[in-house]
């Protein structure tokens, strides 16, 4: 009896042991919101792409400078006119299940795309047509020039799908991912988790782990633990407070990323209070800036300047809604509303955000007005988003913020501020500035780029749709045995050739 | 005239008295309960600070003579918001008991009294209920009803009533055949009256002692759900809410104020809670 006992226990033992060693070289990434889509080409949060990023690649990439770098192309050839661009594909290259990629299978992609007139076929809107030259040859012709149509697909969302794949599953391709990556879709639990197993064929050799697992945890609190326990090698938030447990920690260190994610509050332009540009630009008065970095952002966060951030291309300095109370006040009575009234704030629930939430709450009191917060996961919040157009009168105040992952001025600008754009969440609009905008694109004159870009900029900024906030510094923190992952500029998470170093 | 009395006649509640003074530990934890609730009550009066005055020049301020417990991320002083919070958390707790005990005896003291089918009803009902782990049944109600303060109250109210109605039931079949209720009733009393002034007194000890205990539960529980996001929303100051707001201060060192306070608050209320309960069971009860 006795001996069947220690039999027992000393195989648990060792299966104990056995499962613990392979876990080790799986890798587990900690995000702070829950995954609405796999599909890249559908995703509106950048998250959702750095996470279906596992399983796909694009024709380029950017590196952590937000520089382009050749990927499942080799690169590319414009003509004279900037308007026809020839790319060479690298040949071999097979996806997850066994089809081959080529230059069919890339025209296959962005046709489906803009067919099914996917939430991010608003990058394609300039193409006329793609043809196969060769195999690993596609020629795209543009409608106009355009400045930036190599920007456009390669911005993390243009992942490449295999075409059989897109056939068998139609719609659910969001939750069956098939590309080309480093990781086979394995799991996604929702509001959970999404699991990738290593792909034993991948083109460019061996894959050094053998899974990789993106974890939602909201609570930065949480994402600390974790990452000190050793149960994630990545955590995608660290609370200014907690920098420093993760400098005197031997195991992990902090990797602080300057980014060009802008953040604002979406104020509801159709609402009949919000209509009133100077209510609008009351509450930037009444925004303080300076100590909203300082409270929220410990100092790590410096105050927008203008609709875009200042590491962006084309960016121009406007005259900054300096904090004044008195003046927001008298805005706010030239309005109408010197009493005040009420509005709700629609914020995501992460450990930053709420906290920005409440401090929005505080400084707008000071005018009266009464804010009532209602935090929501990321993905219901953005969902809850996608329904103000359906009931457009509500005092909604929108948390948002938005990083330009082309690294252009017009998708800076384009998805937030033209008429009915897909992220223009305080349903702006404004006639003259989608003229511009169009215009922007197919701009091939630097000067005259320039010169577009800042009229945008300058109407933008002086229409204030949004509480203009900051413009942060991310850190994130990793595990020093971590290689292979990293958090660029835009806020993505890239996915490389991960390893964990002994 | 000559005196019969040999031995004074003592009123059930002058025993009580005589017997709960001896209780020294349930009568700390009732004043410790007390200062809580005037200070609560009339926070206005010695707090120098508002609830909401905030001062970014002063933020994350560790314990001081000016602040005896801190400041907070948005430079408020802590001590204010904490008992500015015991004004919401401990009426959530004694509101939701109350509504529960009211609700419970009703119902226990008319399974006893009716019997037969209703008593069947009400008492598988609360079998129904008590098959739930109650803060999970809590958070099934807060989830059904939406988040916020009130609703963490009925909630509360809803899990507590089972208990009293059983309570109160068994304690009302004590009574039911003793020769007082049975005079009551040849004397052609309603059985309203027999219910709520015969039985029910009968029962009140009972009731009090689970009473006190579950306010302290109670506390609890608001607290836990506004930790979850559940209940209190910012900028309550709940001390459940507190908690939630500085949670990811909990690691790291020098900031242990932030949340070491209002963890204290709740921890301190439960304990008074629940030893005053145990003191009043033995002196409602001393067998």
């Amino acid at each position: 009896m006795n001996l069947m006992k220690s039999l027992v226990l000393s195989t648990a033992l060792v299966a104990g042991i056995a499962g613990q060693a392979m876990a080790e070289t799986n890798v587990v990434i900690a995000i702070e919101s829950s995954v609405r889509t796999l599909n890249p080409h559908n995703a509106s949060i950048t998250l959702d792409m750095s996470v279906a990023g596992a399983a796909y690649e694009g024709l380029f990439k950017f590196n952590t400078k937000m520089e382009i770098q050749p990927n499942l192309a080799t690169g590319y050839e414009v003509s004279e006119d900037g308007k026809t661009y020839t790319i060479t594909l690298n040949k071999g290259i097979k996806f997850h299940d066994g089809t081959d990629f080529n230059a069919e299978a890339v025209k296959y992609n962005f046709e489906h795309e803009i067919k099914h007139k996917l939430r991010r076929a608003s990058l394609l809107t300039n193409v006329k047509e793609f043809n196969v030259l060769a195999d690993d040859k596609l020629e795209v012709v543009l409608k106009e020039p355009s400045n930036n149509f190599i920007n456009s697909i390669t911005h993390p969302s243009q992942g490449m799908i295999s075409p059989a794949a897109l056939e068998k599953y139609g719609e659910d391709i969001q939750s069956n991912p098939v590309g080309t990556g480093r990781f086979v879709f394995d799991k996604w639990t929702r509001g959970s988790s999404v699991a990738f197993t290593a792909n034993e064929n991948y083109w460019r050799g061996p894959v050094k782990v053998d899974g990789i697992e993106f974890r939602t945890v909201a609570e930065a609190g949480s994402q600390l633990a974790m990452l000190q326990s050793g149960q994630a090698q990545f955590i995608s938030t660290v609370a200014p407070a907690m920098k420093k447990v993760i400098d005197a920690s031997p195991k992990a260190e902090n990797v602080r990323v300057p980014t060009i994610i802008g953040r604002w509050y979406s104020l509801n332009t159709q609402n009949e209070i919000f209509s009133d540009v100077r209510v609008r630009k009351a509450l930037n008065y009444a925004f303080n800036k300076e100590a909203f970095a300082k409270v929220v952002y410990n100092g790590d966060a410096a105050p927008m300047t203008s609709p875009i951030p200042s590491d962006l291309e084309t960016y121009a300095e406007q005259e900054s809604y300096k904090y004044d109370l008195e003046k927001a006040k008298a805005l706010l009575a030239e309005a109408g509303y010197a009493d005040g009234f009420k509005a709700v704030l629609w914020s995501k629930n992460s450990t930053l955000s709420l906290r920005s939430a409440e401090f929005m709450q505080q400084q707008l009191e000071a005018l009266n007005i009464e804010l009532e917060i209602i935090p929501r996961d990321t993905a219901s919040h953005y969902a809850a988003g996608d329904t103000l157009k359906d009931d457009p009168t509500r005092p909604v105040i929108f948390d948002a913020g938005w990083s330009s992952s082309t690294g252009t001025a017009d998708w800076a600008l384009r998805p937030i501020y033209q008429t009915g754009a897909g992220s223009n969440y305080a349903l702006y609009s404004n006639p003259e500035l989608d003229k511009l905008i169009a215009e922007g694109q197919i701009t091939l004159d630097p000067a005259r780029k320039q010169e577009v870009y800042g009229q945008i900029q300058e109407i933008a900024w002086n229409d204030a749709p949004v509480i203009y906030t900051t413009v942060d510094y991310r850190t994130v923190g990793k595990s020093k045995a971590l290689k292979g992952v990293d958090f660029l500029p835009d806020g993505s998470i890239s996915v490389g050739d991960v390893e964990l170093v002994k | 005239m000559s005196s019969t009395t040999t031995s004074q006649s003592v009123s059930p509640f002058e025993l009580f008295l005589r017997r709960f003074k001896r209780e020294k530990l349930a009568i700390l934890a009732g004043s410790i309960l007390l200062i809580m609730v005037l200070m609560a009550i009339f926070a206005p009066f010695f707090l120098s600070q508002g609830l909401n005055d905030f001062d970014y020049d002063k933020i994350l301020m560790p314990p001081s003579a000016e602040n005896w417990v801190g400041t907070d991320l948005y430079g408020r002083d802590l001590f204010t918001r904490l008992v500015y919070g015991a004004r919401i958390s401990l009426s959530v707790g004694f509101l939701s008991v109350t509504f529960g005990a009211l609700l419970g005896s009703v119902l226990g003291i008319m399974a006893a009294y009716k019997g037969g089918w209703l008593d069947t009803i009400i008492m598988r009902a609360a079998d129904v209920l008590f098959a739930f782990p109650s803060f999970l049944l809590a958070i099934a109600i807060v989830a059904v009803l939406g988040g916020g303060i009130v609703n963490v109250i009925i909630a509360i109210a809803i899990f507590s009533t089972p208990t009293f109605a059983r309570i109160t039931r068994s304690s009302a079949l004590a009574v039911l055949n003793s020769q007082y209720v049975r005079a009551a009733t040849t004397m052609g009393a309603s059985h309203f009256r027999i219910m709520f002034v015969h039985i029910l007194p009968s029962t009140i000890g009972g009731i009090l002692v689970y009473f006190t205990m579950r306010v302290g539960t109670s506390v609890l529980t608001a607290a836990s759900l506004s930790f979850l996001g559940m209940g209190a929303q910012p900028p309550s100051p709940e001390w459940g809410a507190m908690l939630a707001s500085s949670r990811d201060f909990i690691a790291v060192d020098g900031y242990m104020y932030l949340t070491l306070y209002p963890g204290l608050c709740i921890f301190l209320t439960v304990l008074c809670c629940n030893v005053l309960g145990d003191g009043l069971r033995a002196a409602l009860d001393p067998k």
